[in-house]
C-alpha cells in the first residue's frame, strides 16, 4: 500500500555478505543471482566489498557518456514530445549539455530539488531471489512521480511493468537499472 | 480515478462520422489520426464503413496466427511459473495448440470462465485529441486484471507502461493493440464450465 508511484534508475545498491552466504539457490555463483534479481544490467557497475558488506555502484563513464541520450528518450515516452519546453527536464538537459562530472552529476540530483532529477539515498528493499527474500539497501535517482495512488501488490502488475520498461530500454546501458516503486 | 488495473488486447474500435472529423489535422487523413489514438499497428486492423459508423477490426488471420504463441510469452512475463492462475492458463495453452480458428477463439471468450482471457465488449470510451475529448466503442480481450487500486492520472504513467508494453511485444503484430487501463468498469466473466464443451 503506498501514496506516490515512482520511476527511476538505480545507481547503487549494497547487500550484507551474510544474506548472500545464507542464500539457498542452485546456481554455484549465488552472488550472480543476486545481482540478476536486482538489475538487468549488472556490466554497468562497478562492484566493492568489505568484510560484511557487497556495493555495486553505476560506473562513472556510463553516467557521464550515457544519461543524456537516455533521460532524452524517456522523458520523451513518459511526458510526450512537449518534454523539452518542460522547465525541469529543460534544466537537467541544459545541466548535463555542460558535459558535467558523474561527481557533479551526482550533486545536481542531491541538491538541485528537481522532481524529474532526484536523488532518493540508502532506502531499504526487499527483493526476492529464488524463493527468499533478502533485503537490499538502494541508492535511485527519480525520473517521474506521481500522487493519489493506493496500491495493493496482489499479482505483481508493477514489476511486470517495470521488466517491460528495462526491455524497452536495454540499448542503453542505464536501462536495466530502471526501478518502479510505490512508497 | 479507478478500481481495476487492467491489461489487454484492443479487438475492435468504432466510431461515428462526426466524432472522426475531431480528428482532423491539415494533411493527415482522420482515419489515420484517430486509430492510433487508440493503437499504434493500424495496419494490422481491417476498417469498414458501416452507415454513419467506421469501424476497425483486429484481422482474424493475425489473431489465427499469433494470439496463442503472444499470449504464452505474456503470461510468462505477468504471472510467471507459479501463478494462481495456472490452471486456466494451462487450459488456454492446450486450446491454442489445437490452432483454433477466430470464429471458435471467439466462443471460448464468450463461453468459457477464464480471468486471464475474457471479452469485455461495447466500451463507451473518450479519448482526448488535443483539446476535444472524442467519443468511441471499443473491444477488448482481457489479459490480466488487479484489484484494489486507486488511480487519478496526474502525469500519465499508464500511457507510459502502455508504450513500453508495445515497444515489448513489438516482435508480435498483436503487440500494438495493447492497453493498460484503470477504471471502475468490471470485468464480465462468462459462467464457470469445463472447456471440454468447447475443444
Amino acid at each position: 500500500m503506498g501514496t506516490y508511484i515512482t520511476t527511476g534508475i538505480i545507481t547503487e545498491f549494497s547487500v550484507e555478505t551474510k544474506s548472500i552466504e545464507n542464500l539457498k539457490v542452485k546456481s554455484e555463483t549465488p552472488i550472480d543471482d543476486f545481482l540478476n534479481a536486482v538489475v538487468d544490467n549488472p556490466t554497468s557497475f562497478n562492484f566493492s566489498a568489505t568484510e560484511k558488506v557487497y556495493k555495486w555502484t553505476l560506473k562513472p563513464e556510463i553516467m557521464e557518456k550515457e544519461l543524456k541520450a537516455f533521460l532524452e528518450q524517456y522523458y520523451n515516452d513518459m511526458y510526450g514530445a512537449e518534454y523539452a519546453l518542460d522547465e525541469d527536464c529543460e534544466e537537467i538537459l541544459s545541466f548535463l549539455n555542460t558535459n558535467p562530472t558523474q561527481l557533479e552529476i551526482n550533486a545536481y540530483s542531491e541538491e538541485a530539488g528537481n522532481p524529474v532529477f532526484n536523488e532518493v539515498y540508502n532506502y531499504e528493499q526487499n527483493i526476492t531471489v529464488g524463493s527468499q527474500e533478502i533485503s537490499i539497501s538502494l541508492r535511485t535517482i527519480t525520473l517521474s512521480s506521481e500522487g493519489k495512488v493506493s496500491y495493493e501488490s496482489i499479482f505483481g502488475h508493477l514489476e511486470f511493468f517495470q521488466k517491460s520498461l528495462r526491455k524497452t530500454y536495454k540499448q542503453n546501458p542505464l536501462g536495466g537499472g530502471i526501478i518502479i516503486d510505490i512508497d | 480515478m479507478g478500481t481495476y488495473l487492467k491489461t489487454g488486447i484492443i479487438t475492435r474500435f468504432s466510431t461515428s462520422h462526426e466524432e472522426l472529423q475531431k480528428t482532423k489535422i491539415h494533411g493527415i487523413n482522420p482515419e489515420e489520426t484517430f486509430a492510433r489514438l487508440l493503437v499504434s499497428n493500424e495496419r494490422a486492423y481491417k476498417l469498414e464503413k458501416i452507415g454513419n459508423e467506421y469501424i476497425w477490426t483486429l484481422k482474424p488471420t493475425i489473431i489465427e496466427d499469433e494470439l496463442g504463441a503472444f499470449i504464452k510469452e505474456y503470461y510468462d512475463d505477468i504471472y510467471g511459473p507459479k501463478s494462481r492462475y495456472g490452471r486456466e492458463i494451462q487450459e488456454l495453452i492446450h486450446f491454442f495448440k489445437t490452432t483454433p480458428t477466430y470464429s471458435e477463439i471467439q466462443l471460448y471468450l464468450e463461453s468459457i470462465y477464464n480471468r486471464v482471457f475474457c471479452a469485455d465488449n461495447y466500451r463507451q470510451q473518450c479519448i482526448n485529441f488535443e483539446t476535444q475529448k472524442v467519443k468511441c466503442q471499443t473491444d477488448v480481450i482481457l489479459l490480466s486484471t488487479e484489484a484494489q487500486v486507486l488511480y487519478k492520472p496526474v502525469y500519465d504513467h499508464l500511457p507510459f507502461f502502455e508504450k513500453a508494453l508495445r515497444t515489448r511485444y513489438l516482435d508480435f503484430e498483436i503487440g500494438g493493440s495493447l492497453f493498460v487501463e484503470a477504471n471502475n468498469r468490471k470485468p464480465m466473466l462468462a459462467e464457470k464450465k469445463e472447456p471440454s464443451i468447447i475443444f
